[in-house]
């Protein structure tokens, strides 16, 4: 039987996927790259083969006889603080993945891009027919994800199908986007933000998502994958007391969140440190759109975690890693549930 | 006493359907078919493309959602298909026994009739071969194309009706709503650590409780393939259900203790490497510590480990599983009145369950039926304010919980529920007595309960009156009894309106070795 | 025609399932309405039997199988003659 090959199966959505796709008795060849992370691969003893974004000719060799390609592997700029290089980077990377699966003979291709491709939609939620004309000029990510996105839906060779992710927490996150700044909270850090819609999926559903994209018969050619949409400063005062740690200040404004996060990446590249606050999660917070996914829904037969739940199994995670404190007299279980700002999915 | 399961972790899906559309998205084999020497293996998409054609036939049959269907078939990917499009189509499947013999359909349809006029279907999801003899409307074919879609559920829908017992008199169906069905299957596949690495195998009846949800459901919602055998393949080769278990890897499989005992006494050849196997649930009816040591003897040199056998107690009322025996947590036998109990373990995670002081064991749980078909009497007897009676008598030692014997005079017999009101009036129709002459009782053996029916026969009425009973049992309800005593008129003791005393029958027969 | 050793054998079965003694038991008896057995000792029955002369007996064979004279019959074809 064909088999179907991850490409970034070692992150966090790709582990999540990778677990989802074994639910259905996929066994997916996992893309490495040499110097890449794979204790979570180990630690599922998957099957790895060598991929390097960067050499065409490992792509093809790790793509032969796999039929379809999951593809979560696309450039993620640390900062933003080089736009030039990070689009020909980005760029070029799509276009080996897309020419060696072309070569490959791979017949269907799912490419996780971001909502940050996702347009406003003047008249309430947003969804896939809402998209940018040209590339949105908000910042580097932005920018950067359309004309990557915009690449794969031009895919002609084999079928493309791409998948728009919102902002994913979950058990295995590795710091990045909203949960990092829930999780400053939760260490009692007063973390800096702007305020903005924040739209929120469970990465677990996003690997259920992904696992039934790559391996439904028919499916839409763009797909949004989210949950619950939220005001950011609203989400995390209601938060603050699963922590038991006191609600944040007030969100910054939008300018002073820019030059904040500009500031933290000039620093954090000469200190060798995440930055406290990234231009991308600003970016995403202040253009956020409140979403819906009653496409995926429909076509995929999705349901969405709440995020209460999601929540207590990321606290669960955090705790045993220790990237919180334990909870003492504050089990996650009895902290006051977080109210969606408004409801992408109808009650179903 | 009270003893509770750690808490049930919120489902994941909200129906049963939405498991069934998962399943939809595997490639790989999920459902092998083995009869006899043949099999046949269906990966999810190809069950779920067939479930989607049934769907199809049953809309098209007129079935409207919360309608019941008859589900009657040979344990095959018939059985599941029709089963998982009925539900589909928002249906209530009522699982019905299949016929061990086809060689005279009009008369095993008439056996069904009972069940069938309780259960009042709207359809019959039946074979071509039985539909003939159906009085009902049925459907025997998928249809050509899929229906597009499930009809939406909510969680307190029923799902299926599952009836309990053979019972002629007064069958008692259980309401199983999806929330029912998703929380035991979840519950009973987290206290076994069910996951997509797993391989089932089951040869028991799909519509029996354990094979319903321990061999399909547990499969269906975690995802994991299933070799399903048919019964009488496995009664007539246990071998070959060893041997295939081995070669596949199997680790999970569920029986009665009976079925162990078969395989224990019974398999001819070496069945090659057992290692793999985790888990041989051990329930439906009472567990013998001698089943446990005979299988391991047997066994054991095969690589069977000894912490794979769970003895575990659950009923159709609480949709299967109550509680489990967890071998990391060893609990010693009990002595009751001479007999060894084995632990069936702790409660199930969200199951509570109580001992009352008639020592009657008492269950609560999100799998509870919702109550009895068509029967507010029986349901208000056996569900006290959120809590299920379940006329099992039991008690709790150390946090563990020991089945002692039942407070509902219920014969249990290869796994099936009497009530001995059927079993008496039918052996009494045999030997030509009144109604109220004859008893059934069950009692301890040497091995598993025995049952004993003591019949008052008239000398006019004796000659063969044994082989009489016998027959007429087995040709009704299917039941062997163990001995029939044939005593003079008047002789078993009555109340003073007639009616025979149980208690002090049992103190006289009961006792009794053939 | 089966050789009468076999013939006693089989009686022997029938006889430990049943508590019938094989006296008692005729050619004519059916097994589930004049024996008394249930599926599942029916089932039993055969495979006893395949146990005992070593035979390989399918299920469709066996649920065929609905009187003393078919299971003498069913041992007949596969033993042989003698």
């Amino acid at each position: 039987m064909p088999e179907a090959l991850i490409l970034g199966a070692g992150g966090f959505l790709g582990l999540h996927a990778l677990d989802a796709l074994r639910a259905l008795g996929e066994e997916p060849r996992c893309g490495r790259r040499a110097r890449s992370n794979v204790l979570g691969l180990r630690s599922r003893k998957a099957r790895m083969a060598s991929a390097d974004l960067d050499d065409e000719a490992s792509l093809v060799e790790a793509m032969r006889g796999c039929d379809r390609v999951l593809h979560l592997a696309g450039h993620y700029p640390r900062t933003s603080l080089d736009p030039a290089t990070a689009t020909r980077t980005g760029l070029e990377q799509s276009r080996r993945v897309l020419n060696a699966a072309a070569a490959a003979g791979v017949q269907r291709l799912v490419y996780v891009s971001s909502t940050a491709t996702v347009a406003p939609n003047p008249e309430g939620l947003s969804d896939e027919r809402h998209s940018y004309p040209s590339p949105p000029s908000h910042g580097l990510y932005h920018a950067l994800k359309w004309q990557m996105e915009r690449l794969f839906l031009d895919e002609q060779r084999f079928e493309v199908r791409v998948a728009c992710p919102s902002g994913c927490l979950g058990p295995g996150d590795l710091r990045v986007g909203t949960s990092a700044l829930l999780i400053a909270l939760a260490r009692g850090m007063d973390p800096p933000h702007p305020d903005g819609t924040v739209a929120l999926v469970d990465a677990r559903d996003v690997g259920q998502g992904l696992a039934r994209l790559l391996l439904a018969e028919r499916a839409p050619k763009r797909l949004i994958l989210s949950a619950e949409n939220h005001r950011l400063h609203e989400l995390l005062c209601s938060v603050a007391p699963r922590y038991g740690v006191p609600e944040p200040s007030p969100a910054l404004s939008a300018a002073e969140a820019i030059a904040r996060a500009d500031e933290e990446e000039a620093r954090s590249v000469r200190e060798n440190r995440r930055p406290a606050l990234s231009r991308e999660i600003v970016d995403l917070v202040v253009h956020g759109q409140p979403l819906s996914a009653r496409l995926a829904e429909e076509q995929l037969g999705l349901r969405w975690t709440p995020l209460s739940q999601t929540l207590d199994a990321l606290d669960a995670w955090a705790r045993r890693l220790s990237l919180i404190p334990s909870a003492k007299d504050q089990p996650p279980c009895s902290a006051p549930p977080t109210r969606p700002a408004s409801s992408a999915s109808s009650p179903t | 006493m009270r003893i509770s399961g750690p808490p049930l972790p919120p489902l994941p899906v909200g129906g049963l359907t939405e498991a069934i559309e998962a399943i939809g998205y595997r490639r790989q084999p999920w459902l092998t078919v083995v009869r006899g020497r043949e099999e046949q293996a269906f990966s999810g998409a190809e069950l779920h493309a067939l479930a989607a054609r049934w769907q199809a036939a049953i809309e098209g049959a007129g079935l409207e959602p919360g309608e019941r269907a008859v589900v009657l078939f040979p344990n095959d990917e018939r059985w599941v298909a029709a089963f998982l499009g009925l539900l589909r189509a928002g249906g209530v499947a009522v699982p019905l026994a299949f016929p061990a013999s086809l060689s005279d359909p009009a008369e095993a349809m008439r056996r069904l009739q009972p069940l069938l006029t309780a259960a009042d279907p709207r359809l019959v999801l039946t074979t071509p071969e039985l539909a003939p003899f159906v009085a009902l409307p049925s459907v025997t074919q998928p249809a050509s194309s899929p229906a597009t879609g499930a009809a939406p559920v909510r969680g307190e829908d029923p799902a299926f009706i599952q009836f309990t017992s053979g019972s002629l008199g007064q069958p008692r169906g259980a309401v199983i709503s999806h929330r029912a069905a998703l929380s035991c299957t979840f519950s009973m596949g987290l206290a076994m650590a069910l996951g997509p690495v797993d391989r089932g195998i089951s040869w028991l009846p799909l519509y029996h409780d354990m094979g319903l949800v321990g061999a399909l459901l547990c499969p269906l919602f975690f995802g994991f393939p299933l070799d399903l055998m048919r019964p009488g393949d496995f009664l007539l080769h246990p071998s070959r259900f060893l041997s295939r278990a081995a070669h596949i890897g199997a680790t999970v499989a569920a029986a009665p203790d009976f079925g162990w005992k078969a395989c224990a006494r019974r398999a001819r050849l070496p069945p090659g490497d057992l290692s793999r196997w985790r888990v041989a649930l051990n329930g439906a009816e009472p567990v013998h510590r001698s089943t446990i040591e005979e299988f391991q003897a047997a066994f054991g040199p095969h690589g069977f480990r000894e912490s794979a056998m769970r003895p575990s107690y659950g009923l159709a009322e609480n949709t299967l599983g109550v509680a489990l025996y967890e071998p990391r947590d060893p609990a010693p036998d009990l002595q009751h009145e001479g007999r060894l109990l084995p632990s069936v373990g702790s409660p199930l995670p969200g199951v509570e369950v109580e001992v009352d002081p008639q020592g009657e064991i008492r269950v609560r749980s999100a799998s509870l039926m919702s109550g009895y078909f068509r029967d507010p009497e029986a349901s208000a007897a056996a569900l006290d304010d959120g809590w299920l009676r379940t006329g099992d008598l039991g008690q709790i030692h150390q946090g563990q919980l020991y089945i002692s014997g039942r407070i509902k005079d219920l014969v249990i017999h290869n796994g099936v529920k009497f009530h001995p009101y059927d079993i008496e009036r039918v052996a009494a129709e045999a030997a030509g007595s009144p109604p109220n002459g004859a008893v059934a009782l069950a009692r301890p053996g040497p091995e598993a309960e025995e049952l004993v029916v003591v019949v008052e026969v008239s000398g006019r009425n004796s000659e063969g009156v044994d082989r009489r009973v016998r027959g007429a049992l087995v040709d009704q309800l299917g039941l062997r009894p163990d001995q029939v005593l044939t005593v003079a008129p008047g002789a078993l003791p009555r109340t003073t309106s007639g009616k025979v005393r149980r208690p002090a029958a049992r103190a006289l027969f009961g006792g009794q070795h053939a | 025609m089966l050789s009468p050793a076999h013939q006693t054998r089989i009686l022997g079965i029938l006889t430990d399932l049943t508590a019938i003694p094989s006296a008692e038991i005729q050619p004519g008896d059916r097994l589930s309405e004049d024996l008394g057995m249930d599926s599942v000792t029916r089932m039993e029955l055969v495979s006893m039997l395949a146990e005992q002369f070593d035979l390989d007996i399918e299920l469709e064979e066996a649920v065929a199988v609905e009187d003393v004279r078919g299971i003498l019959a069913l041992a007949e074809a596969r033993l042989g003659h003698g």
